[in-house]
């Protein structure tokens, strides 16, 4: 074979960093793109395990998150593919994009490949972009409060009895500002999500618990949309690590879209059920349901199917957000004109 | 306690104005109203309100650096803090409450149930 056919050499000249280890997470191999990357010759990296290398690169200020991704993956190695950004300094501060992936051979030898791509720039921007928004929402909450409050002060009657005109027109005004405080409320918790700034208070929790809770705050919007809310709970369920309000906000936003899109007199259903070492909690609507292309697009930002501005647009967004900082999946299936399910697990916590 | 006259701490003129036709409206209180934490804690000092409603971020002195003098002074400890928060800020309303302050209110507020609001809290305390 010509020396430009070799693998070691066409690895050499791909843009993307490789780097294996065996299945103790002891690195066997580089290609020149990683020690590019990681700025470190070869040799530093052959031969150390993982958690020695993400030392190296941890950097005080990130709180050591390049230790952290090792951390997680050691602890739950991925079955298939995972795919995460991480951020290290080397010692500038890069945004590397990584993948990992099992390999195994038929002789039973198994190991992990790790796919490693500089995403610095699209970080950067990315983070921008976060801050951007948070200040920006945070500006806008000032005048809204005046507003709003404006708006209720003459609607609770401090300026005397108001014409019915005046009344509607105000009651419009004040839907409309309370929506955009919504927005506002919701966007800085994207922002703060997607920055790594929200904090998440994981405590054990019982997921019957959280639901139950969840329906009392439902109540008065099931019954605006004349839709009954029907739940069950699973009598054996394992506990689940979670941080009770975002939890909570998980379940209220995929309770009130459902009831959202529900027609009058319909039911939606609530089941909480167990799940193999997770807990699940199921949202059913006989809503339109949604078709097959869109299921991936209605967690997208803005996203509001079936021409409805039914509420901010973000809150699955949300959800998406929230469920995998504890461990979880979301997912929906639907068949159009038979509703909607939405599902989400959360792993059951390890004793 | 029947609260009868409040100190309102705002640096924003237009929610001050909100907020204070809401408690006077509403809970037919005196108020009393302040731009920065320097300010409150010279009115605190000359009124002596049951009440104080403070935001947390104001230009001289913020809400916390004042609530935090309020306590030590025992002329003026005694009178109950409430402070008036934005949403995004609840990782610091811990360190709000650790400085002594009675409860919290978020913003955006209701003015048509302020003051009772402010009268649950100080009940509950």
């Amino acid at each position: 074979m010509d020396a430009w056919t070799q693998p070691a050499f066409i690895l050499d000249t791909l843009p993307r960093g490789v780097l294996v280890t065996d299945s103790q997470w002891r690195v066997q191999y580089v290609n020149r793109a990683v020690s590019e990357t990681l700025a470190c010759a070869a040799g530093e990296l052959t031969g150390k395990t993982l958690p020695e290398i993400a030392e190296s690169f941890g950097g005080r200020d990130q709180s050591g998150e390049a230790g952290h991704f090792v951390e997680k993956i050691i602890a739950g190695p991925p079955e298939t593919v995972l795919v995460q950004t991480v951020v290290v300094r080397v010692p500038e501060r890069k945004f590397l994009r990584i993948t990992v992936q099992r390999h195994a051979t038929d002789a039973g030898t198994s190991g992990y490949v790790f796919l490693i791509a500089d995403v610095t720039h699209q970080g950067e921007v990315e983070e921008m972009k976060n801050e951007f928004i948070s200040v920006a929402s945070h500006e806008m909450r000032t005048p809204m409060t005046s507003i709003k409050g404006s708006l209720e002060l003459l609607l609770g009657g401090y300026a005397g009895e108001l014409p019915d005109e005046a009344t509607e027109l105000l009651g419009i005004s004040l839907t409309a500002v309370d929506r955009l405080v919504r927005l506002i409320n919701d966007l800085l918790d994207i922002s703060k999500i997607e920055s790594g700034k929200m904090e998440f208070h994981l405590e054990p929790m019982d997921m019957n618990d959280i639901v139950r809770k969840s329906m009392r705050s439902l109540r008065s919007l099931a019954e605006a949309h004349r839709v009954s809310i029907q739940a069950e709970y699973a009598d054996t369920l394992p506990t689940v690590l979670a941080d009770r309000d975002h939890l909570e906000q998980v379940i209220t936003n995929l309770l009130s879209n459902a009831l959202k899109y529900s027609p009058a007199d319909s039911q939606v259903s609530i089941c909480v059920s167990s799940a193999p070492a997770a807990a699940r909690v199921t949202v059913s609507d006989q809503g339109p349901g949604i078709a097959l292309d869109q299921r991936d697009r209605v967690f997208d930002r803005f996203t509001q199917l079936h021409g409805a501005k039914k509420g901010t647009g973000l809150g699955l967004t949300i959800c998406r957000a929230i469920v995998p900082e504890h461990g979880g999946r979301i997912w929906v299936e639907s068949k159009i004109g038979h509703g909607a399910q939405f599902i989400f697990e959360l792993p059951a916590a390890s004793d | 306690m029947r609260i009868q006259s409040v100190l309102l701490v705002e640096d924003e003129e237009d929610i001050r104005k909100v907020a204070q036709i809401s408690l006077q409206f509403r809970g037919g209180w005196k108020v009393f109203v302040a731009g920065d934490g320097e300010e409150a804690l010279r009115q605190a000092a000359s009124v002596r309100p049951d009440v104080i409603l403070m935001d947390c971020m104001m230009p001289k002195m913020d809400g916390y650096e004042a609530c935090r003098r309020l306590k030590q002074d025992p002329e003026l400890s005694h009178i109950p803090v409430i402070f008036l928060t934005a949403k995004s800020q609840e990782s610091e309303i811990q360190h709000g409450l650790s400085l002594g302050a009675a409860g919290y209110l978020v913003k955006p507020f209701n003015p048509m149930t302020l003051s009772e609001e402010i009268q649950g809290i100080l009940e509950n305390n």
